[in-house]
């Protein structure tokens, strides 16, 4: 359930992999959004407003854009050799399982899967030595969460990063009431079995190298992205003047600051400055001063609704 | 079909490999762009970094998949194309003027296909 030691388990079995084999990895996070390998996290998630119901930010290793990930979604991995990768199978592997419950779907695009044209199975792929191929499967995800967290003002300037392309979503649960995500799993694996009718062999995991994979997804010059300070500029007309924000982040520190204001007293950008600077952008801002100036600036900071 | 061109050496890993004096310049083939797809992002080392032999020392996004790139030779990077960075694009336009690497102190390379031997394992491939 956490997403971290999952990414890490992931990658161990990516690596691990005997020849000749085929591997079917099923796992869950909590309340956390997943963003490709190449994107810029502040252009995909909107980390406060998640952060705030305790959500996580998590970069994986695959490409293409961000997701929302909570107990109501059910994550597959299929991991196999070069020689035996084919998309076309785990595609139908999951296909058949779906059929098992009652539910037609199709593939759609390069990377998705949907009924009735709705998304309920994005797909990312990695070729190392092995290849993977994982992805979501939404049986009952928070849809209002999704929504909220995967929103963000296009007011951000980000510069060369890959975007996520937004689209219509289903929980399969719609489609089959009764549905659980015990019984997904339980039909995948039956459904993987039959399909490659391969005997059973164990892989022995390495405890301590898990543990040192699932730090290095948990690092935040990992997740924030390592060189990649970020800018924003925002602006704001405040009762008692106007005020022109730019500001960079680095691991969700505010490693520039720059404020320009019109207000009477010339001395507010400098004191903000020596506040902020290096503090992490998050609620805890709001502690360091009471004026009203320096709340409506914190707001304006945290607030996408300002813009 | 696919380009090929004579004077360059290949590994079945897709990169292409041209020796200029003592630096090998590394790139990937037109048979690995095609079969990548449209790229969207590219990593790269830095200047100095070390690289190994079959060892991974960047990656490529492409609207398939992330795939590593493998090094063809065992030496230091000198230097890095770093127009990839903003415009990816250029490895699908052309893969053989758009270099990714060039290393230098080279102490082991692996063994190069030629063109022609290149191109029958691509065509292998199916």
């Amino acid at each position: 359930m956490n997403p971290y030691e999952n990414l890490a388990m992931e990658e161990y079995l990516t690596d691990a992999l005997p020849v000749n084999s085929a591997l079917l990895f099923l796992w869950q996070n909590r309340n956390c959004v997943v963003i490709g390998k190449n994107q810029n996290i502040y252009d995909e998630c909107n980390l406060d407003l998640m952060k705030s119901d305790e959500g996580k930010p998590v970069r994986r290793k695959t490409g293409g854009g961000a997701v929302y990930h909570d107990l109501g979604n059910l994550n597959f991995s299929f991991i196999t050799d070069k020689k035996h990768y084919s998309k076309e199978s785990n595609n139908q592997i999951i296909i058949n399982a779906l059929k098992r419950l009652d539910i037609t779907a199709e593939i759609s695009g390069r990377n998705d899967l949907v009924i009735r044209k709705q998304k309920f199975s994005g797909h990312a792929y990695l070729n190392k030595r092995n290849c993977l191929h994982h992805g979501t499967l939404m049986v009952d995800v928070d849809k209002n969460k999704l929504a909220k967290y995967l929103t963000v003002s296009k007011e951000k300037l980000s510069g060369k990063h890959v975007s996520s392309v937004k689209s219509r979503v289903i929980n399969l649960k719609e489609v089959n009431e009764k549905l659980t995500v015990e019984e997904l799993k339980k039909a995948l694996l039956e459904s993987f079995e039959d399909y490659y009718q391969l005997s059973v062999e164990t892989i022995v995991i390495d405890a301590d190298r898990i543990k040192q994979l699932t730090q290095q997804y948990q690092k935040a010059e990992f997740i924030y992205g390592k060189n990649s300070s970020c800018s924003f500029h925002k602006s704001c007309r405040f009762v008692w003047g106007v005020v022109k924000i730019s500001y960079s982040l680095k691991d969700n520190r505010i490693s520039e600051l720059e404020i320009a204001s019109d207000c009477l007293d010339s001395s507010l950008p400098e004191e903000m400055q020596a506040i902020l600077l290096n503090k992490q952008l998050d609620k805890n801002l709001y502690s360091y001063s009471e004026r009203t100036e320096y709340q409506d600036i914190i707001n304006l900071l945290l607030q996408e609704e300002y813009l | 079909m696919f380009n090929y061109p004579k004077k360059l050496m290949y590994t079945e890993t897709h990169e292409w490999v041209k020796k200029e004096g003592d630096i090998y310049v590394v790139g990937i083939s037109d048979y690995a762009q095609d079969a990548l797809g449209d790229i969207v992002f590219v990593n790269l080392p830095e200047v100095d970094d070390e690289v190994f032999v079959q060892e991974p020392f960047g990656d490529v996004e492409s609207v398939k998949a992330v795939s590593d790139l493998y090094s063809p030779v065992s030496g230091v990077i000198c230097a890095v194309n770093e127009d990839l960075l903003d415009n990816p694009a250029l490895l699908n336009e052309d893969p053989y003027r758009n270099w990714l690497i060039k290393v230098e102190d080279v102490s082991d390379t692996e063994e190069f296909l030629d063109a022609e031997s290149y191109q029958q394992f691509c065509e292998s491939q199916g």
